[in-house]
């Protein structure tokens, strides 16, 4: 059913590079198993039929663009809602410049999650990933070129595009509101149980980085767990230096978290990383007023301004 | 470090301070003390309030700490006008951070010297000494190694 928009992309693939405005598209291609969308990256014409697009092209492409960074060709790049409020990010951060990237929005209808499945024989049932029941941007915040009707929206709203009531079918956004709940249940254990509770997640992060690496907000050239000469932690993989860096990196991200939820799908141990974003992403909203990440080029961070109609907590 | 007079369960709380020097409390001396029931106070003077890196309060529990007092100057106080601006939002992210991952909110204070001055830095100490034995040591986040 996604014929009409691989077409669409596969098109205006082959159009940036045979007029060699861009040396790279990065976008998706199927994979080895049905369940598998896997980022792809295209060089030359000949290889734009490899692109393809389902409702299993998970993955946040934004980060890529960083490995491009020094390229002397234009970079193109496909992108989903979420994804496209990583590439706001980058460019805020000054790790991107506008006119070296070309993005391309695209229509989504919310992903499937894998995990959920129990039938592998009848895919379509599979019900969405919690992240894009709580989507808030389903269209793309920024983009150049739009592909399958969508149009671009720097305001929370319905999917748009050609898939847009299959997208309201599927509900994508229907949580939107509740987004918070799981980090406030959470939240609301006593101190032991959650001390218990991290403490565990803590024991099981193998502090692979896998987090780190994919996520938008994490840009720092120099990442503080890669040098030891920064000492702010040993190396060694034990609980409280894992504890530390799940602190660290969720401050680290505050403010520009852009709840794409990437960093919890690829955590191997499972750990749940989102609820503390989200915890961050509430207190954010709560003392410095409402704020969402990625949405206007030109916003100020909450964390790195300071506006004095807003009270200081204590 | 002198030794300090520890308590029937031979435990004193360790007690970190990250100070703003501008703020009045940071005058008082601590360190002359006779005071044998004082806790173990150790304090690092900071130019600013809004120098205070939030990693630092995390690296003090790292380090054994069994409390983190913050004391910056109040609103429209800083001697630089504006750093305690900047770091109020992130003392409070901090802190919240701290008390999701199951740190008990005694054991961090933020205080804006305004809610010092009345009783003085020594008796805030000794408050915070006296909540925090009630709890026992930290453990969170103290390194193995």
């Amino acid at each position: 059913m996604n014929q009409p928009l691989i077409i669409e992309m596969r098109t205006i693939a082959q159009k940036l590079l045979a007029a060699r405005t861009v040396g790279t598209i990065i976008g998706w291609e199927k994979g080895s198993r049905w369940y598998l969308t896997p980022p792809a990256f295209i060089h030359n014409e000949d290889q734009v039929e490899r692109l393809y697009f389902d409702r299993f092209a998970v993955n946040n492409l934004a980060k890529y663009l960083l490995d491009y960074r020094d390229s002397d060709k234009k970079v193109a790049v496909f992108v989903k809602g979420c994804d496209s409020r990583g590439i706001i990010r980058l460019i805020q951060d000054n790790q991107l410049k506008k006119e070296n990237i070309i993005v391309i929005g695209i229509p989504c209808a919310g992903m499937y999650d894998r995990a959920k499945a129990e039938d592998p024989e009848n895919p379509h049932d599979l019900p969405l990933l919690n992240k894009c029941l709580e989507c808030r941007y389903p269209n793309p915040v920024y983009a150049d070129h739009l592909v399958g009707e969508v149009s671009v929206s720097s305001e929370p709203g319905r999917p748009t595009g050609i898939y847009s009531g299959f997208a309201t079918a599927q509900s994508v956004g229907s949580t939107a509101d509740r987004r918070f709940e799981a980090a406030d249940t959470l939240n609301s254990l006593p101190s032991g149980q959650k001390a218990l509770l991290w403490q565990t997640h803590a024991e099981r992060c193998l502090r692979c980085y896998a987090c780190r690496n994919i996520c938008p907000a994490c840009n720092c050239a120099g990442c503080i767990f890669d040098s030891d000469r920064k000492q702010w932690t040993t190396k060694a993989a034990l609980q409280s230096a894992n504890s530390f860096f799940l602190v660290t990196r969720a401050m680290h991200a505050a403010e520009r978290c852009v709840e794409c939820g990437e960093c919890e799908r690829v955590c191997p141990a499972g750990i749940p990383l989102m609820s503390l974003n989200r915890l961050v992403t509430k207190e954010i909203n709560r003392t410095c007023g409402a704020y969402d990440a990625g949405i206007e080029l030109e916003s100020s961070l909450p964390l790195s301004h300071f506006n004095l109609a807003v009270k200081a907590g204590s | 470090m002198e030794s300090h007079v520890q308590n029937s369960s031979g435990w004193t709380p360790l007690i970190i301070g990250l100070v703003c020097e501008h703020s009045p409390s940071s005058i008082v001396s601590w360190h002359e003390s006779n005071d044998p029931g004082y806790p173990d106070f150790r304090c690092l003077r900071v130019p600013c309030a809004g120098r205070i890196n939030p990693q630092y309060i995390l690296r003090a529990f790292q380090k054994g700490a069994d409390a983190v007092l913050v004391a910056g100057c109040p609103s429209g106080k800083c001697h630089y006008p504006s750093g305690n601006y900047y770091v109020r939002h992130r003392l409070q992210l901090i802190t919240e951070l701290l008390q999701f991952m199951g740190m008990e909110k005694e054991r961090i204070q933020v205080k804006w010297t305004d809610s010092i001055e009345g009783e003085g830095l020594r008796e805030t100490v000794r408050r915070i000494a006296r909540e925090v034995e009630k709890m026992g040591p930290n453990k969170l986040f103290k390194e193995e190694l």
